[in-house]
Formats: structure tokens, sequence, C-alpha cells
């Protein structure tokens, strides 16, 4: 299943200028996805490159992510694209070899390097100017979640087609295995989430267990039995996580123990993940059926809930804050944006959009980047 | 007297090998069947690594290949028919040309190759041109078994998972059965050179029991080979002695040696092919491998996974399969516009081995040109 590194690196790669930190879905390693603006307002479409993915499967796509100066994300085709921040200009592209899914997950960026996985279960470290490989690795059936990286080393989710799937850990330099966690029991397409303290790994598994593992070592912690599969990744807020699964439901789980503190019972199943407000104390949620929930976090319970329309929501929100405030950021109705705020649920704007997207948005500065699912890459900006 | 007559007469003034000669042409009738009709494409033509530059005549052999097969298979017939008839002479030259046709056609593609190919070759070189035929046949006989059954040390082997198809066996009844062909071939097989009968029948009935039994897994052609090769065994009784003409016995040697080389020299033999061409390559190790050209262009990189599956299992991970795939994809990769050049990497392993990889990358193959040594079968850059 796992065959060896491989090596090259026959580009040598321009020199550095990049200053930034780790890129990742989500945020980071314990996916917080929260952004910063000084206004939303009103958006305008600065460009929008051709069509990258073309509704090969109905899962959610590939993130966009973005540094100082390209916007980076994988397609449903197999190929991985990077463009220029401003233009929308394509200046590389990376075919990763035939796939069922083209490319599911969320790359990462670190320094000079783009790390993605790819549905016929390799892990790439590509020259993030040239597009140069540098080291590929065999993993497993797939890849479709998102990896996380810190410091040295980078972890990946790998599904087998057995059913059945593990945690893999990568010395990012290498492609070396550091660890290779005990197989999962089933198949998992939840992105492993870090917890904050950087001791537990966390994912959802599709045998409807939620299981942690040690970050140093990856032995397992402890296995902790849910209502239904989980999909979603976990936002990690100190001591706790919280998941929604399709058992109807959004947990929150004591990250040392694996004991479910609270369960709050949704409209029905849930494979979007959680953003949380801490100024508001209040988690966001949404069902596959387009409900949106407002859930307090220290109890469970459903402080509001609304559905403006039925359709199939997969995409996950994100947390903005503005100035000292903070909203959450949807795609809450088709082909629709949504701004909402955290303690009552209102719809502060909407914003039309040219399609449906059911990854995860990037927002820097005053501007915001996704990939439309059946469609192209697109760069707004905002006021 | 005349190498050729020397030779005639010899098969000739023994009942038994004329009737061999008869056995041996009916295998040249069933290898034009099974080669017959030939869809190997002049495009994909894979050349030995004897004659890296084969490309210009085994186009031309493929390209005639099919109507040649016609004509070989009717002359098989014809030779069979010359053998019983005793026509001494034209039986002779017509199975030595029959021979060559055989040996040719192997050796403008390694797509054809085959072990019933390689020990075919060897029993016609030995029923042709050496002396003490019967003794040299029976011997060499015995050694493909006992050659077949050392290969076989390995997990792979014993636990049933380097048999190309799956048998009716299952669990422990497979190992059981792998086992035994083991001892077969290491033991048993001698026991077809003993002087008494009834051993001798006992090893006998064993092999053939054997060989119809791998009907299911390897094919017809496979089987039908070795009763026409062992027929011998069948059609007399004299007793073995063991040949003391010292060219009989460098044969004998070069034989051995070649079987022995592959793993003295490289004990991932089974993976790497090294000198492997040279000797036996039985059902030793399935091995697995991914291929991996990752086709550098300006602005794009491809990565692009060659189709291994349209070859057979004992050739696929095959350097020589590698370097003929490299060569074909730069040279229609050099006509498209922005080429660069092309990194390769291959892995093999055995299927039930995840520990040991024996691991090949090559960069910008295009312009620094992959080459095959032509000892060991290697690839170099």
């Amino acid at each position: 299943m796992i065959w060896n590194t491989v090596h090259f690196e026959s580009f040598a790669p321009e020199k550095a200028t990049d200053i930034s930190n780790k890129i990742m879905y989500r945020s980071g390693p314990s996916r917080h996805a929260i952004f910063e603006a000084d206004s939303f307002n009103s958006i305008k479409n600065l460009w929008m490159t051709p069509q990258i993915n073309f509704g090969i499967h109905g899962a959610s796509k590939s993130s966009v992510l973005a540094d100082e100066s390209t916007v980076f994300v994988g397609s449903d085709t197999s190929w991985f694209y990077a463009f220029d921040k401003f233009t929308g200009n394509l200046k590389w592209k990376f075919y990763l070899g035939e796939s069922t899914r083209g490319i599911h997950s969320t790359a990462v960026i670190e320094k000079d390097f783009v790390y993605v996985g790819s549905y016929r279960g390799s892990v790439y470290k590509i020259n993030k100017y040239s597009g140069a490989l540098i080291w590929m690795r065999i993993l497993g059936g797939t890849v479709g979640a998102s990896p996380f990286i810190e410091k040295d080393d980078i972890v990946f989710n790998v599904e087998t087609f057995r059913p059945d799937g593990y945690l893999i850990k990568l010395n990012k330099n290498s492609g070396e295995i550091v660890w290779q966690s005990d197989f999962l029991g089933e198949q998992s397409h939840s992105s492993p989430a870090l917890s904050e303290d950087g001791k537990t790994v966390l994912v959802g598994v599709n045998n409807s267990t939620v299981q942690a593992f040690d970050y140093q070592t990856g032995q397992r912690k402890w296995t902790t039995k849910v209502l239904g599969q989980i999909k979603s990744t976990a936002w990690i807020d100190g001591p706790v996580a919280y998941f929604s699964n399709w058992g109807k439901e959004l947990i929150s789980i004591e990250i040392e123990t694996g004991k479910i503190i609270w369960q709050a019972k949704l409209k029905a199943a849930s494979q979007v993940s959680p953003a949380f407000s801490k100024k508001y104390g209040l988690i966001l949620i949404a069902d596959s059926n387009g409900t949106t929930y407002g859930v307090h976090s220290k109890s469970g319970k459903i402080i509001w809930q609304w559905q403006k329309e039925k359709f199939k929501q997969s995409s996950s929100p994100i947390l903005l804050k503005i100035k000292r405030d903070e909203f959450f950021l949807l795609y809450c109705q088709v082909n629709k944006l949504c701004m909402i705020k955290p303690e009552n649920g209102l719809l502060v704007k909407t914003w039309d959009l040219d399609g449906f997207f059911t990854g995860s948005l990037f927002l820097e500065k005053n501007k915001i980047y996704f990939s439309y699912n059946d469609g192209p890459v697109a760069a707004y900006e905002f006021k | 007297m005349n190498f050729f007559k020397r030779n005639i007469s010899e098969i000739f003034s023994d009942s038994a090998l004329s009737l061999y000669g008869f056995f041996l042409s009916l295998s040249h009738i069933v290898t034009a069947y099974y080669f017959y009709p030939s869809y190997a494409d002049t495009d994909g033509i894979i050349c030995w690594q004897f004659f890296p530059n084969c490309t210009g005549v085994s186009a031309i052999i493929l390209k005639n290949l099919n109507p040649s097969l016609l004509v070989y298979g009717f002359f098989s017939i014809i030779c069979a028919l010359l053998f019983i008839m005793k026509r001494r002479e034209q039986a002779y030259y017509l199975f030595l040309g029959l021979s060559i046709f055989k040996f040719l056609v192997h050796l403008s593609d390694y797509r054809f190759m085959g072990n019933y190919h390689y020990m075919s070759h060897i029993i016609n070189f030995t029923f042709l041109f050496l002396a003490n035929k019967k003794n040299m046949l029976k011997l060499f006989l015995v050694l493909f078994y006992v050659s077949a059954g050392l290969i076989k040390f390995n997990t792979d082997w014993f636990s049933g998972q380097a048999l190309t198809n799956p048998s009716f066996f299952s669990g422990y009844l497979l190992v059981l059965a792998c086992t035994y062909v083991v001892i077969l071939e290491m033991i048993f097989s001698w026991l077809l050179l003993a002087s008494n009968r009834k051993i001798f029948w006992f090893a006998l009935f064993q092999i053939c029991l054997f060989h119809i039994f791998s009907w299911h897994i390897v094919g017809y052609f496979y089987p039908i080979i070795m009763f026409a090769l062992i027929s011998l065994f069948f059609i007399q009784r004299d007793l073995f002695r063991f040949p003391k003409d010292l060219l009989n016995r460098c044969f004998i040697a070069l034989f051995i040696i070649a079987q022995v080389i592959p793993f003295a020299i490289d004990k991932n033999s089974s993976l790497t092919n090294h000198y492997r061409v040279y000797s036996l390559n039985m059902l030793d190790a399935y091995s697995v491998c991914e291929s991996r050209f990752f086709i550098k262009k300006t602005d794009v990189t491809i990565e692009y996974k060659p189709n291994l599956s349209q070859f057979s299992v004992r050739v696929h991970c095959d350097p020589i399969v590698l370097l003929s795939l490299l060569t074909k994809t730069c040279q229609d990769q050099a006509s498209l516009a922005g080429f660069i050049d092309i990194d390769v990497d291959h892995q093999v392993r055995r299927k039930s081995d995840f520990s040991n990889i024996h691991q090949q990358s090559f960069a910008n193959v295009c312009t620094n040109k992959l080459k095959i040594d032509r000892l060991s079968g290697g690839l170099y850059q």
C-alpha cells in the first residue's frame, strides 16, 4: 500500500521571498476558520479563471488557499493550479495523475512549498513558485481529507479500499514516515485536527466514532461512539472539540478523555464543519437540508435556527472578525453568501454569487477567494 | 562424419528419439496455434537487452508474423508426419527450420518472453545438436524442475500469492499444495532418473498430475508444452547414465550457472530482473510495481502512470519494459509544445512484502537517455 518517497528537485526553486506563515484548510491545525476584515458591505468580482471543476463528484470540493502572490487550489479533474492572485492568470499547473475524483483535499502552504493529497492515494510536495515536484509518496487508496502541518511534520488522513484508513505523519522535508496510526476501522472523510496544546490529533470516522491519537507517537488515546458517520472537521476550542455528524447532531467532546459533554439535536444529518464565535459563545452549524443553527457552546442548547430554503448544504462557515465584532459567513442559500450575527442568527447581509460552492471560503484582508463547484476560481473584493 | 549426419543418425537409429521428434513437432503445432493471431503492434516493440536497436528488424517480423505463423503451423504438421514416416533428413532439417523460426519470433520482441519457450529452445537445441541425446534430454528436463523448485523458496510462493490466477484451493490447502509443488520439483523430479520402475512411474505420475492441475491456473499452453517435452519419459525406459562427454558437461554446467547467477549476484533479482534473462522465469514471485513519469513542460507538470497491466505479470515490472515505455513517451512528448523533459520513478516489490521495495529514480531521461546493461538487464544513465 505505502510505497517509498519519490524525490525530485530538477528545477531549482526561485529565491524565497515569502514570509507567510503556514496556510491550510480552516486556517490551521486546530481548524479555527477565523478571518479578519475592516469592513464587509459590498463585494465586487475581481476576476474569474476558466472552469476548473466539472462536477465529477458531488462531495465538497477542495478549498482555495492563497499566499502573498498566488492562489492555489485542486480540482476534481486532478489538476492542481496556481493562479496569480491579482489577475487570475495561470502561473503553473500540475496534473496529479488519474483518479476517480481528482483532488478532494485542500492543500497546505508553508514557506516555499505546497503540500497536497490526491484522491488516488498519493501526496505531493511541490515548489510553489515553479510547480516542480520535490517529492511524492503513495500512501494508500485515497487521500480525500485535508492535512495539517505543524513544525517539521505533516499529518494526512489516508483511506484504504478495505474499507479502512489511518492517520500518517510524514517529515515534510523528506517525506519519510514519522508514524502511522492503527487502522481506524473504516474510511475517514474528516480532516484531522490538532488540539491547541499540540498533544492530540482528533478525527471523525465513517464508523460513527471520534478517535484521538497522541501527536508525538501516533498511539490511539481513545475512541468515542456517536450517532452517525462524521464527515466534518472539528473546531477545537481549548479542551473541547465540536463535531457534526450524520446522526443529526452537533456534539461537544472533551479532548483529554473523549467524554461527550453535550449533544445538540439537529433536524437532519450534517457534514458541515462548525464555526465558533468566542465572543458570543455560540457555534454555527448547518444541516444537509440548509437549516442553520446557533448552538450555545457551553450547554449545547439551540438558541436560534432558520432555513431560507431547502437545498443540499455541504459548505462550511467561517468566523469573520470586523473590528471588535464577530460574524459568521456562510453559503446559506442557493447561490447566496450570507453574513450572520452570531447572537441571534440575524441575516445582516446576503450577496448573490455566480454559482454554488461546497468548500470553505478563504479571506485575506479585503478579498475573498473560493472555487465554484462546477466552475471557476473566483476572487471578490469587498468594502 | 558430418556433424548433422551424426545427429540424424543418432535420432533415427533410436525409435524412441524419432518418436520424440514427433512429439516435439506437436509442440511447434501448439506454438503456432498459441501465437496466432498475433496482436503485437509494431509501435510497442520491446527489444531484448542484447539487441537494443531491434525495432527495424522486429517490425518486419511482426508485420509478417500472422501469415508466417500459418506457414509455420502447416510445416509443423508436415514435420510431425515426417518423423512418423522416418524421413530422416527431411524431418531433421524441417525441425531445425521450425526451431529457428520459433527462436527468431521469440527474440523479435520481449513481449513474447515466456518460460515455456525458454525450455523448448533448450530441448530443441539438445535434440538437434548434442550427442548422447536421451540422457542429456532427461537430465535437462529434471534440471528444469529442480531449478523451478529452487527459486520458489519465498513467502510469495508458499502462501499462494505468487499465482497469477486464483486456484480452486484456498487457505491451508493452498499453502499445502504450493509446498508440495516445491517438494515435487526438487525431490520427486530426480526420481524420473530412477532405475526402479515403480519409483519412476510414481514420480512421472506426480509430475503429470501437477501439470494437469496447473491447467486451471496457467492455461492450456504451458502444460501441453510440458507434456510434449516430458513425453520422452513415456516412450523410452533406458537406464539413465550421467553424460561423460566434456562438451555435454559444459552445457549442463552452463545451464546450472545461468540459474544460479541471478541470485548469487542480486538477491532481489526477482524484482530487478537482473541476469534473469538467461534463467528460468517461473512463478517464483508475483511482483507488483508503481511507475511514475513526471512530464515537465514550461508551465505544467504532468504525472503520468504508464499502463503496465498490458504486459504479463512476469515482465510487467522489468527494466526493459520500463525503458521501452519511456523511450516511446519521450518521442511522443518531444513533438508537443513546451516540452522540457521527463523524470521517472520506478518501484517494485513482491505482492506480499511491503518492506522490501526496490526503487530507481532518474531525472531528465529524454536528454540524458537511460541505457540498459546488455549483460545484467539493469538500467543506468
